[in-house]
């Protein structure tokens, strides 16, 4: 990404927007060690900082050895695992509860506080932490956009099929297993809420980890712990493989780079090292009230609004200039930082610091257009 | 900033807005470079009609 719009906007932005992503990359690393350490903490009794280690090291082996080679076919056999043993926690569980009726029943009767959970949207007014007007403007107008068409994890992966056609079918593919995502992944959590209700109070992290050791026999819940961390791996070994190769493509070669320079040593090395800050940024995740899924999306809602405007200004408006694009980049994630200050939700942040970007790319673009343009 | 002048209102405002958008895209992947498209099931258009009614209908159901 830093490298296409580099070409696009010129090399301060490139070289902006390869420090910030790889920044990111490391913050979001954090959340997913976070949420391997707090499954092994609970259910093996394994120490949090051991399993973190052993989950960088064996991550760090295969992703610094093999490359986004090893990261896709990894991934593939994780998918499989994890998406059947979602599935199976998903029937088990309704199974327990008397199926989809007896889950119904059981939030009608809980009260009000319940009465939104079987809603995809949710009224302003309601106490929740998703308002139907975040999860349409934040998550559904920029950050989903901002994840599939922006995210470098996602483009490095969909740029190495083997043909345009493989690509958009990737894209399409993965569209449809988010429609499964409901009944593997959030059907379990609301099943918690009856299960193991006591947990649900204390941590929401927990949730899925516990329920596996509740419903399942032995056996069955070895091959759900094994696609809880695929789940876990999976994401660390993409993030860890895409700060690679922005470090080595857009900052070490551009800036330190010879011809004895060896990118791939340089890629591994970045590779490990990323992994290790990773590791060094988890004791920020515990800083969310809410757990890991909103540590993981307020650091995407910091700098996903602006980077989306750069990605679309430079593709789809020929007027969009390098000073409009640095002052996007600047302004708009100074945007976030003041609102997230403000205490706004974040869902929202990535909204207003979206708005807050086109406004930027716009006026900038048209007050300081591109010596070219202007001829 | 948080948009508390919504609070109170109806969620089918929402439903509506996320239904305008879903047909959005489908009008743009329908109306864009269509001479050029694979034929037969390899035109990935055809596979995003199913996709974007099934997102449809969730929120209509739920």
């Amino acid at each position: 990404m830093p490298e296409f719009l580099g070409t696009r906007f010129g090399p301060v932005v490139r070289t902006l927007l390869a420090i910030v992503w790889c920044v990111f990359l490391a913050a979001l690393l954090s959340t997913f060690f976070e949420a391997s350490a707090k499954m092994f903490e609970d259910v093996l009794g394994w120490n949090r900082w051991v399993t973190i280690s052993v989950v960088a090291v064996l991550v760090g082996v295969y992703t610094a050895g093999g490359g986004l080679g090893a990261v896709v076919v990894t991934d593939v056999i994780q998918c499989v695992v994890l998406f059947i043993g979602g599935m199976i926690l998903a029937f088990v569980g309704l199974a327990e509860v008397g199926g989809i009726d007896g889950l119904m029943a059981k939030i009608d009767a809980s009260g009000p506080d319940l009465a939104h959970h079987l809603d995809l949207l949710i009224p302003i007014g309601a106490d929740t932490d998703f308002p139907w007007t975040g999860v349409l403007l934040g998550l559904g107008l920029v950050l989903s956009p901002a994840y599939w068409l922006g995210n470098q994890a996602i483009v490095q992966r969909t740029l190495g099929a083997k043909s345009e056609w493989d690509a958009k079918a990737s894209m399409l593919f993965g569209a449809f297993l988010k429609t499964i995502v409901p009944i593997a992944f959030v059907l379990p959590g609301l099943l918690g809420l009856f299960l193991i209700s006591d947990v649900v109070d204390q941590d929401l992290d927990k949730v899925y980890p516990l329920l596996i050791e509740k419903l399942l026999p032995v056996g069955v819940r070895g091959i759900l712990y094994a696609a809880f961390l695929a789940a876990l791996m999976s994401s660390v070994d993409s993030y860890a493989n895409s700060a690679a190769t922005i470090f080595t493509r857009d900052i070490y070669l551009r800036f330190f780079g010879n011809e004895k320079t060896n990118p791939l040593l340089v890629g591994r090395v970045t590779c490990i090292v990323t992994i290790l800050l990773g590791v060094v940024l988890v004791p920020l995740v515990d800083n969310f009230e809410k757990g890991i899924f909103e540590a993981f999306q307020s650091y995407l809602a910091f700098f996903q609004g602006p980077t989306l405007v750069l990605l679309l200004a430079g593709v789809l408006w020929r007027r969009a200039s390098a000073v409009g694009a640095l002052t996007t980049l600047l302004g708009g994630i100074a945007v976030s930082a003041t609102l997230t200050s403000l205490k706004v939700h974040f869902l929202h942040v990535a909204f207003w610091s979206f708005a807050a970007s086109v406004v930027l790319m716009v006026s900038a673009s048209l007050l300081r257009p591109d010596v070219e343009v202007a001829k | 900033m948080n948009f508390e002048w919504l609070a109170g209102t109806d969620t089918i405002i929402g439903t509506w807005l996320h239904t305008m958008v879903y047909v959005a895209l489908l009008v743009w992947v329908f109306t864009r470079r269509r001479a050029e498209d694979e034929r037969g099931w390899r035109d990935l258009r055809l596979w995003v009609v199913p996709l974007v009614t099934a997102q449809i209908l969730l929120y209509w159901i739920f």
